[in-house]
């Protein structure tokens, strides 16, 4: 499906399509179809983003969607962007954090069948090294236990489309840093799970 | 970004399926054509305006607005009825009106007596010094020096 928005015609108030109005910009139309095309290639990503920080399906998707409004908004900038996944990512992830700011969203909330029903989609349920849904609130549960900076590192590194670099960009830090608080995250999460009696 | 899974530690292990579990949620069916459903009415919809965002910095800075401008003319009120209470003079100033009027000279409630023995005006330099008139009366503390007897 392309998006091709619909305009008003201010003499008769009757919505025309893009491809009819004479008047309308060239650049209006070519940002039209470059939010499109950013829509068909990072939505996936973004979702997962989002998703990393809601833990809910459908907070995270309306913060995909938030996102793209913001960049309608201001697609003035499009050409700008050197880098259009950082800039993107950075942008849902400023919106999740609002969000939960705002809301106070609880991970708690999660629906464990929607977990399972993203493992079936992604064909982890079939994988044998797959840990169960139990084991997975858990650790998410002690993920949201970490400092703010650790658990921002490694939420995003759980982003496999994201590189280190990537990250720092989008935390405003380098990539050392990143590297240091993934490292000092997971060793606190080794050790409340090692009190759990989980060994090391 | 990967994390390759070579820890053998069962805790680690753990960490990682975790947060490559997390890291490959996969969002439902549908969801681009929704986003563009929502970009479709974003279109038609206004921007939020940028002061709407901020409705607790607007009525906070109202109200300390309105409390300055209450202490202001309470102290302005409260002058001029002072004022009025106690000097003949001070009828003919009274017909000023507005902030302005706090912030003029201040006309004391009570007259002020000049100070008995000349005061500093009759102070004058000789031979390199501050001569103070014989009988001029020095409170007890100043540390003014006693003056020299004149010849």
């Amino acid at each position: 499906m392309s998006f091709a928005p619909a305009f008003i015609d201010a003499r008769t108030q009757t919505p025309i399509s893009t491809w009819q109005a004479p008047a309308l910009q060239t650049t209006m139309v070519d940002s039209t179809e470059a939010i499109a095309a950013l829509v068909e290639e990072y939505s996936a990503t973004l979702y997962r983003v989002a998703y990393s920080v809601t833990r809910n399906v459908a907070e995270a998707e309306d913060a995909v969607q938030e996102a793209f409004v913001r960049v309608l908004r201001h697609r003035e900038k499009l050409g700008e962007i050197r880098d259009h996944r950082v800039w993107l990512v950075r942008i849902v992830w400023n919106v999740v954090l609002d969000k939960k700011r705002r809301a106070k969203i609880r991970p708690e909330t999660d629906d464990i069948a929607d977990h399972s029903r993203s493992l079936r989609a992604s064909g982890l349920a079939a994988d044998q090294n797959a840990i169960s849904s139990q084991q997975y609130q858990r650790i998410m549960a002690l993920i949201d236990q970490l400092p703010r900076k650790e658990r921002e590192a490694i939420l995003l590194s759980a982003v496999e489309e994201l590189s280190t670099a990537q990250a720092a960009e989008v935390l405003g830090t380098t990539e050392s840093s990143i590297r240091s608080r993934i490292f000092r995250a997971r060793r606190i999460l080794a050790e409340l799970l090692e009190k759990e009696g989980i060994e090391r | 970004m990967n994390h390759p899974d070579t820890h053998p530690n069962a805790a680690d292990h753990i960490i990682d399926r975790a947060l490559h579990q997390l890291g490959s949620a996969e969002p439902r069916d549908g969801i681009n054509n929704r986003i563009l459903y929502r970009l479709r009415q974003a279109e038609f919809e206004p921007a939020p305006h940028a002061i709407a965002a901020w409705p607790r910095l607007a009525l906070a800075s109202l109200a300390g607005a309105c409390l300055c401008a209450t202490i202001v003319i309470g102290t302005v009120q409260h002058s001029h009825a002072v004022a009025a209470q106690n000097h003949p003079v001070l009828p003919i100033l009274r017909q000023q009106n507005g902030v302005a009027t706090a912030s003029s000279t201040h006309i004391s409630a009570h007259p002020v007596i000049a100070p008995q023995g000349g005061g500093r005006s009759d102070q004058h330099l000789g031979q390199g010094r501050a001569n103070v008139k014989p009988g001029t009366h020095i409170h007890g503390g100043d540390g003014i020096p006693v003056p020299p007897r004149v010849q």
